[in-house]
């Protein structure tokens, strides 16, 4: 019996073996991008443009590109701002649509609201208009609410994200009616309900979309580009567009500096909630 | 008459969300609509010119170009990465393979990346002269030179970039629709006597319909909106090389001030979008 196992696994193994082979590649495709982006940051210039990086050795260690971007050039290229901007819109956008997200979810998927049917078609409807080709109009919009280049404009554009909003509708809408009953036999009001008993059920989607919503804001970069008219305004990504053109102070060693700055937020949410992350982005998905 | 007056303090629940959508997704819409119809004069009446800007826009030939080069993008997009990824996930799905989350996750990080700073890391790591992929090419005994500095691989390499970018996504899209087949149907198989290949043949395959339909739509729109990396990185070119259909739309209002030519732009590539979403979800029978 044991030598029978032994050697259907023993007949397995080059299989298994090729298996991993092919995903370890995949995993340095993949992972590669990030260790060399970091590695290049701690080291000299010169070893940068030898090519020091590819090999992930940052040596000799220098903080040559961080005393650069975060004392050296403070004053023109203010990199802790663009980082509290990108902070300021992130959070005033998740904000907005989680409040007003958790409450359109729970009426549309629980309350009889008069002419639901129309308004969750106008919701869902805008998944079929990808974002970008509503760049120019969105735009328009801006400019005539006189919102070009405030946080309220950037905030608001940024909030206005259907796939959160639908996250929590669906939900919502698979509570089982038996909870709010309790309440009901209390005579507590909807809001009451809501607030006590639905909104702690619904935790784990408000978390997702709340997550979703932290790492599309924070990486949004053509629409704040557009609505920012003064780098007073910038997110880091769109400052890092600024960083390249002002060629002046800015090659590409340093530019790996700020890109590492952009990218290690979402990348810390992600390793903190990886599941809830993921389950966010494929609108529930099991992942 | 207070059930009625009950029914709409409900209202009062939507209307902010609404207001948001209405206002930036909506009326921007009818706003675009609007802008690509009229002649906009910021200090007066704005004067209706119909289809002018469309016949403008439509008479260029960089526009066709564009679509064109979108349609390039897409043949190489659509495949690369729906292969690539169904590859990674029946990989992490196969029998005996452990550390599924793992990789799922590893996959996943650029999904969740700045894709405007990575394609900077990107431009970079491409370099010939201190990227890695200059000194493979090196290792390999190739010339060095620069893929982006190129006009016949300049695109696909944006392609690649934007394969490597969102590959996870469809990586967590077809496990998902993995792990809902029954482990029974491909005993049964077994015991009859299918090979792997027929296995995946006819039972995987068939079970993954809704994850391809899933991909092939969101494969599409990707396609379509493919901008960033061109935006960061080429500037589409060398020439026009990577110039695709958004990155020319949104030129017209950034570099030629042209917004109602890029209005009507956004309507056309809508449209076309539009029209081509609709095959694969009369192929796949949505």
């Amino acid at each position: 019996m044991s030598t029978a196992v032994t050697t259907v696994r023993r007949r397995r193994e080059p299989w298994r073996a090729v298996v991993y082979g092919l995903l370890a590649l995949g995993l340095v495709i993949f992972i590669y991008p990030y260790l060399w982006m970091v590695s290049g940051t701690l080291m000299t210039n010169e070893a940068f443009y030898r090519g020091d990086s590819n090999y992930l050795l940052p040596s000799p260690f220098s903080i040559y590109v961080w005393k650069y971007l975060f004392v050296e050039i403070r004053d023109v290229f203010p990199i802790a701002r663009y980082t509290m901007n990108s902070l300021i819109t992130t959070a005033g956008a998740v904000l907005i649509y989680l409040v007003t997200g958790v409450l359109a979810g729970y009426a549309l998927a629980r309350k009889p609201v008069p002419f639901k049917g129309v308004v969750v078609w106008l919701l869902f409807a805008t998944f079929m208009f990808p974002g970008i080709t509503l760049l120019i109009p969105t735009f328009f919009v801006v400019y005539r609410l006189g919102l070009i280049n405030t946080y309220l404009g950037i905030i608001l554009v940024l909030a206005a994200e259907p796939l959160p909003f639908v996250l929590l509708y669906r939900f919502f809408r698979d509570i089982p009616v038996e909870y709010e009953y309790a309440g009901r036999v209390d005579g507590a009001a909807d809001l009451r309900i809501l607030w006590s008993i639905l909104i702690p059920l619904a935790m784990p989607a408000i978390v997702a979309a709340g997550l979703l919503g932290i790492i599309m804001s924070w990486n949004a970069f053509i629409f704040p580009f557009m609505l920012a008219t003064s780098t007073d305004l910038y997110t880091l990504p769109v400052s890092l567009l600024y960083f390249q053109n002002v060629q002046l102070w800015s090659t590409a060693h340093e530019r790996i500096g700020v890109a590492v700055v952009a990218t290690l937020p979402p990348i810390i949410v992600f390793i903190v909630a990886q599941r809830k992350v993921m389950s966010g982005f494929t609108g529930g998905l099991k992942t | 008459m207070r059930s009625l007056l009950r029914r709409s303090s409900y209202l009062l629940y939507v209307v902010p969300a609404l207001a948001v959508f209405l206002l930036f997704r909506h009326y921007a819409i009818i706003e675009g609509l609007r802008m690509s119809l009229i002649d906009f004069n910021p200090r007066g009446p704005s004067e209706f010119v119909g289809f002018e800007h469309y016949i403008r826009v439509l008479q260029r030939p960089r526009l066709f170009e564009s679509f064109v080069r979108t349609g390039y993008f897409l043949v190489l997009y659509l495949p690369v990465s729906i292969a690539s990824s169904l590859l990674v996930a029946l990989l992490i799905h196969a029998r005996g393979i452990r550390g599924t989350l793992f990789f799922k996750v590893s996959f996943f990080v650029p999904v969740i990346s700045t894709f405007a700073a990575m394609a900077y890391v990107w431009e970079s790591i491409l370099n010939p002269d201190f990227g890695p992929i200059g000194a493979l090419f090196t290792a390999l005994g190739f010339e060095k030179f620069f893929l982006l500095g190129s006009t016949t691989w300049a695109l696909p390499t944006i392609v690649g970039i934007s394969v490597w970018k969102n590959m996870g996504f469809y990586v967590i899209v077809f496990s998902a629709n993995l792990e809902m087949i029954d482990p029974a149907y491909h005993e049964a198989a077994r015991c009859d006597g299918a090979n792997a290949w027929q296995q995946f043949r006819y039972i995987t395959v068939p079970f993954l319909h809704a994850a391809f339909t899933v991909s092939i739509l969101i494969g599409l729109v990707d396609a379509f909106q493919a901008f960033t990396p061109i935006f960061i990185i080429t500037a589409g070119g060398p020439g026009t090389s990577t110039e695709t259909i958004m990155y020319y739309v949104f030129n017209l209002a950034y570099v030629l001030s042209k917004w109602e030519w890029a209005a009507a732009g956004s309507v056309i590539v809508f449209l076309v979008l539009a029209a081509i979403a609709a095959v694969p979800g009369k192929l796949l029978k949505l």
